[in-house]
């Protein structure tokens, strides 16, 4: 998954970010520019100690370890556990980093809760049409991008 | 394999696209007998939905037989005859396991997509557009199943292929808005439009205790059906002040559930139908919400309002006022299938609930086109076009 994210930071920016001006997914900024970058969580319906040992063994979050601190906490009212990442460093605002980061934790929390991550229909159309590849450009990043 | 394709507003084309493989390994692929158009692929068909593509295979509401497994299905075999739920649900993430599958978390492939139109994303859907996942649509030959042990039911061998078809999506959204609504022993049950859908929840509405339900629409074919087969009262709008016959019917009350199944294409006459047409044309607002205004115009004090038709943004004059001081609930959704349908199913095999009635013209694939406009255009009293692979 993570391969289709970057194969689409080749789309030219002012398409994507009309794009997401459009459809209000716009890019959390950090609280200050010289800090970490704002936490991204998602909840796991899934045990605690679930939740470390995927983060701590495989997956696309240990593979980024050195870029990034982890928190683990229960959620409340039994809804799973709290799964929280975020850079060690400023990312200056690109957007690049936190796009990988949001898909590898949906990417993780998709594994534990069902074993895999499900995939669109391939291959999609053969003659999409300029709309069509334009499209193609926002699902490309889709993955990674919204308000995680 | 043959498929029924959009190619942009308002045309559709039969294509040769290539046959669906099992891409996870808790997908099926199910040899399409019967798929379903929906009112809601009007919507598509129309412009309204965003995030289609040329080429997006649609049809949501389908039955077949299943022809191959992957490693991870272990409820069906090869052979088996399934109706499938249009919404796909994983099946154990907090959503599923609490019986909102329709707002799964896990089957949405273009997550940033739904957030940035509404703060968070719902769970994909078969052939609904790329904001719902990008799932490749049942008018086809073969559509691929993803997390098939959850969505995929048996048919019980007392019910007919046509008669199984509506219980992919017509039957359990019906019922769930029927249910949802809060719909109580003794109760006056209002439901605007008289397809498939609206004609499935007020029989629910009858079922669960309604002591008088009343669907409300403005084609006489559709009504008649509805008197016949449901066994509701009807309401021709085009003829009358709904929200004065619906006072004179419930005693100066109102109805205690209102269910609105009609979506964002409403109809009306007058000026009300010219404002929000303009407005939808020029983009200025998405839906049109005529049907869901009355409702909660005509709702009783504390009542509820469902709205089970589709909406894809932001309506234009909605009556929050009405809402708040009247102190209605309301409520949505998509179709929360996997919770209702092994009850669905023994009630459609005990003959509760009679579906065949809805398949009005019954075609082949190859009329796809032919069959769309003359459901959208309700031309020769259709209700339904179904179609056969």
């Amino acid at each position: 998954m993570s391969k289709v994210v970057d194969a689409a930071t080749t789309v030219p920016r002012w398409a994507v970010k009309a794009l997401r001006g459009l459809t209000g997914a716009t890019d959390q900024r950090p609280d200050r520019a010289d800090g970490p970058g704002r936490w991204l969580v998602v909840t796991v319906y899934r045990k605690a100690e679930d939740v470390r040992t995927q983060v701590d063994d495989s997956g696309p979050l240990s593979r980024m370890r050195g870029e990034i601190e982890l928190t683990v906490r229960p959620a409340p009212g039994d809804k799973g556990t709290e799964l929280a990442a975020r850079p060690t460093t400023s990312d200056d605002g690109q957007v690049d980093a936190r796009r990988r980061l949001r898909a590898a934790l949906r990417e993780t929390k998709s594994i534990l809760e069902c074993g895999e991550v499900v995939e669109p229909s391939r291959p999609g159309s053969s003659h999409p049409g300029p709309a069509g590849q334009l499209l193609r450009a926002v699902t490309a990043r889709a993955w990674g991008e919204g308000r995680l | 394999m043959k498929a029924l394709c959009w190619e942009g507003v308002d045309k559709l084309a039969v294509e040769r696209v290539p046959d669906p493989r099992i891409q996870n390994a808790h997908d099926m692929i199910v040899k399409v007998r019967y798929t379903a158009s929906c009112g809601s692929d009007l919507h598509l068909l129309g412009g309204y939905i965003p995030a289609m593509e040329a080429g997006d295979v649609i049809g949501h509401e389908f039955m077949g037989e299943v022809v191959e497994t992957g490693p991870d299905v272990t409820k069906h075999q090869v052979g088996d005859r399934v109706v499938v739920v249009s919404f796909i649900g994983c099946g154990t993430c907090w959503y599923c396991d609490n019986d909102l599958w329709s707002l799964c978390d896990n089957t949405n492939t273009n997550p940033g997509i739904g957030q940035g139109l509404w703060g968070y994303e719902p769970g994909g859907i078969f052939g609904y557009s790329h904001a719902m996942g990008g799932f490749m649509g049942s008018h086809a030959e073969y559509v691929r199943v993803p997390f098939a042990d959850h969505g995929a039911f048996t048919v019980p061998e007392q019910i007919d292929d046509l008669s199984a078809v509506f219980a992919s999506d017509g039957v359990p959204t019906g019922w769930m808005g029927a249910h949802l609504g809060g719909v109580q022993a003794g109760d006056t049950v209002a439901v605007w439009g008289a397809g498939g859908v609206g004609q499935m929840a007020a029989r629910a509405a009858t079922l669960l205790g309604a002591e008088q339900v009343i669907v409300i629409d403005r084609l006489p074919e559709r009504l008649a059906m509805t008197a016949q087969h449901v066994g509701a009262e009807t309401l021709d709008y085009s003829r009358t002040d709904v929200g004065a016959e619906l006072r004179e019917r419930t005693g100066g009350r109102g109805p205690d559930v209102c269910i609105e199944a009609v979506g964002q294409e409403a109809h009306t006459h007058g000026p009300e139908y010219l404002y929000d047409k303009v407005k939808q044309q020029l983009r200025l607002e998405n839906d049109r919400p005529i049907a869901i205004r009355e409702a909660i115009m005509s709702c009783r004090k504390g009542g509820s309002v469902f709205s089970l038709g589709v909406f894809a943004g932001l309506v234009d004059k909605f009556p929050l006022g009405a809402l708040m001081n009247k102190g209605l609930t309301l409520r949505g959704a998509q179709q929360h299938g996997q919770r209702y349908l092994p009850m669905l199913l023994d009630r459609i095999a005990n003959g509760e609930i009679t579906t065949s009635h809805l398949a009005t013209h019954v075609m082949s694939l190859d009329d796809g086109p032919r069959g769309y406009d003359m459901f959208k255009n309700k031309k020769d009293g259709c209700v339904r076009a179904v179609f056969q692979p």
